[in-house]
């Protein structure tokens, strides 16, 4: 999770992120893609079988130039090669062209080609990321290598991915040769799975809520962490999350002035329902509904703002207090996304 | 209101979202313009509350969802351009002979490859200057199968084959043109593998152009002269748009290596096209006209093709690509060669 995102601004001024995809999940892809080529070469072949076995040939025979026979399957043999040859170096150049980035196997993968600048790629891209494919098979290895034949097979031989896999792990977004040279980038697309706040209704997280001084203010840092243990908490045994709460919560009791036997874990929870779920006074501004392409501003002190972040407009400024700052480095054990 | 309820409150905003982008990504499917605009709007209060999220306490699982909500509904936004065909004319008869034309990279591969075919073929071809030449640089057992394989030959072949062999010749040929442009990204490794092609043709051609090979001569002849001019042009252009590349990353003129190599990149493309459009066109001579026997189609019409696919070539890239006063190379180039 560390740096597999690339971040891109877009027109409207809104900087988000791509997740980049890493080459084994492209191997499958393309190994999809082969199978898919194959399959329409083997379509392609059996078109032009039967239509020379049951269109040109009866034909041949009826006009009586039994002597054409011959020429009739070395046009199948001709149209079969040129056939290959551009399903061979075309097939990923139409499909990402036409098709937004994706050929059959990135769609069914979920991945989509984009441009490094975060658009879409245009056939120029396509053309070069998809010839230059070439390069990222190498070296070639024949099959004689490995097995002791009195005849090796010559002509066959095998793709090892070498040069595409060093190059991938060594530049910085997972490109392939073909990748740095058209300017493109590979992002995933799969199906997002819905966020879901985690909920923590226990009584005693509510009483022990209430028990929190009314001027503590969350920054969004310690916001964050919390709500990323909270998100994790439910996979650790009790003791180990209160081993990893203690390191935030022993320097809050202190500060929260609580009683010092409170529990790391449940204080925790705590903050989290106080600053996610806790409903308090509603404003009655807030009851103008948002309609879709309205921007929502935050309204009143629902939603607290710790002071550093007033360069975006507020309705209204969350009362500064002395302690409205508290900032606390991510405690160890509780990984900062 | 607090953070649950706002997400509870958007969730299905987003997922409708969601909803028209995998719409929009089926491939036949049209949005009528009312989901047109509302996919508008839905994107643009997605982005609004990805903006505010990253400033107001949503949860990092929350943000992870706008973020890739955001960056599906922006690739569905921004599509692909597909193929634009009407700025093909200008590329094609306008840009591309020009940069052609004008390359310094084609002048240097022209020069090696003709200078060493020449070289060599004159070598082989005498036999007063250095007789063994030929034996010594393609071996005396080559030389010998060129020679049995063309001294049977002239008894013609059946149409049938004809086409066989043209497709075999598209597939083949083109294929080694497009490997010789990708494997020129490292440059000497493809300067090698050029010089030695260079050569070993040369020596060939030289060798069998020798009077006292007699049928095995004129048969040779017979069979190389149609496809030639397109095939060695075809050889050229693939090695010199590869060596543009190859060199890009070394000689980068002030930019950055990367930019440099995406930008020469996006230029030699319409050169390698160009060189598999002519692959195609020798192959189909190679395929039909190069093998017919000199008995039913006399030396002269092969002849003939060749001076008319040469006069083709030339009109082409020396008449299209002659430096214009009123084209600006310059600021074409830019104008096409710039990122997206």
């Amino acid at each position: 999770m560390l740096d597999n995102v690339m971040e891109v601004t877009t027109p409207e001024n809104i900087a988000f992120q791509y997740r980049l995809v890493g080459p084994f999940s492209r191997l499958l892809a393309y190994v999809y893609d082969v199978l898919i080529s194959l399959l329409f070469y083997v379509a392609l072949c059996f078109v032009i079988y039967m239509a020379g076995l049951f269109i040109f040939l009866p034909m041949i025979i009826w006009l009586g130039f039994q002597s054409f026979v011959p020429f009739l399957s070395g046009v199948f043999w001709g149209l079969a090669q040129i056939g290959y040859f551009f399903i061979h170096w075309f097939y990923g150049v139409y499909f990402e062209a036409r098709n937004n980035g994706q050929t059959p196997g990135k769609r069914m993968f979920g991945m989509r080609v984009i441009s490094t600048d975060g658009h879409s790629i245009d056939a120029v891209q396509a053309t070069l990321r998809n010839f230059f494919r070439l390069l990222d098979t190498m070296p070639m290895v024949t099959p004689s290598l490995y097995i002791a034949v009195a005849n090796p097979i010559e002509w066959m031989m095998l793709p090892t991915f070498a040069f595409g896999l060093i190059v991938m792990t060594i530049s910085p977004r997972f490109q392939r040769i073909g990748d740095l040279i058209a300017g493109t980038v590979v992002v995933d697309e799969t199906k997002l799975r819905k966020p879901n706040l985690a909920v923590v209704q226990e009584d005693q997280v509510q009483r022990l809520a209430e028990k929190i001084p009314g001027d503590f203010v969350v920054s969004s840092t310690l916001g964050k962490v919390i709500a990323e243990y909270v998100d994790q908490r439910r996979y650790l045994a009790h003791q180990r999350a209160s081993e990893i709460a203690g390191h935030l919560a022993i320097p809050l009791i202190d500060q929260l002035g609580l009683p010092p036997k409170t529990d790391y874990d449940l204080l925790i929870c705590a903050i989290y329902y106080r600053t996610y779920f806790a409903r308090e006074e509603e404003n009655p501004d807030s009851k103008n509904d948002h309609e879709t392409g309205a921007i929502w501003m935050p309204q009143g002190k629902s939603i607290r703002v710790s002071s550093t972040d007033a360069s975006i407009p507020t309705g209204i400024q969350a009362p500064k207090l002395s302690d409205s700052n508290f900032q606390m480095a991510p405690a160890k054990g509780v990984e900062s996304p | 209101m607090n953070v649950a309820e706002l997400t509870k409150k958007r969730q299905p905003l987003w997922t409708e979202l969601e909803n028209l982008c995998e719409e929009l990504s089926k491939r036949s499917s049209k949005l009528s313009p009312e989901n047109v605009n509302r996919f508008s709007a839905l994107y643009r209060a997605a982005c609004a509350d990805l903006a505010l999220a990253e400033s107001y306490h949503l949860p990092p699982s929350t943000v992870d969802y706008l973020h890739r909500l955001v960056a599906k509904a922006h690739n569905q936004l921004y599509r692909s351009q597909s193929f634009r065909w009407n700025q093909w004319y200008q590329r094609i008869f306008v840009d591309t002979p020009k940069i052609v034309f004008n390359d310094p990279c084609i002048h240097l591969v022209i020069i090696l490859f003709w200078g060493l075919f020449l070289i060599s073929a004159f070598l082989a071809f005498d036999s007063y200057v250095w007789p063994s030449f030929a034996a010594q640089v393609v071996g005396q057992e080559q030389l010998d199968i060129m020679e049995s394989m063309y001294t049977g030959f002239d008894s013609g072949r059946g149409s049938g084959t004809d086409w066989r062999m043209a497709g075999f010749y598209v597939n083949h040929n083109a294929s080694i043109g497009l490997s010789c442009f990708v494997t020129m990204l490292f440059v000497l490794p493809g300067l090698v593998t050029l010089s030695y092609n260079a050569v070993s043709l040369g020596t060939v051609f030289g060798y069998m152009f020798r009077a006292e090979l007699g049928d095995a001569s004129s048969n040779f002849q017979n069979f190389v002269t149609a496809h030639g001019p397109f095939e060695l042009t075809a050889i050229i252009l693939a090695a010199g748009a590869g060596l543009k590349i190859g060199l890009s990353w070394v000689k980068t003129n002030g930019l950055t290596r990367t930019d440099s190599l995406l930008r020469t990149a996006r230029e030699s493309l319409p050169i390698i096209m160009c060189s598999v459009v002519l692959f195609c066109l020798a192959a189909i001579l190679e395929g039909f006209l190069s093998p017919a026997s000199s008995k039913y189609l006399p030396w002269f019409f092969k002849g003939l093709a060749a001076s008319f696919s040469s006069f083709l070539l030339m009109f082409y890239f020396i008449v299209l690509g002659f430096p214009d006063q009123n084209y600006d190379l310059e600021s074409e180039r830019d104008r096409w060669t710039r990122a997206v």
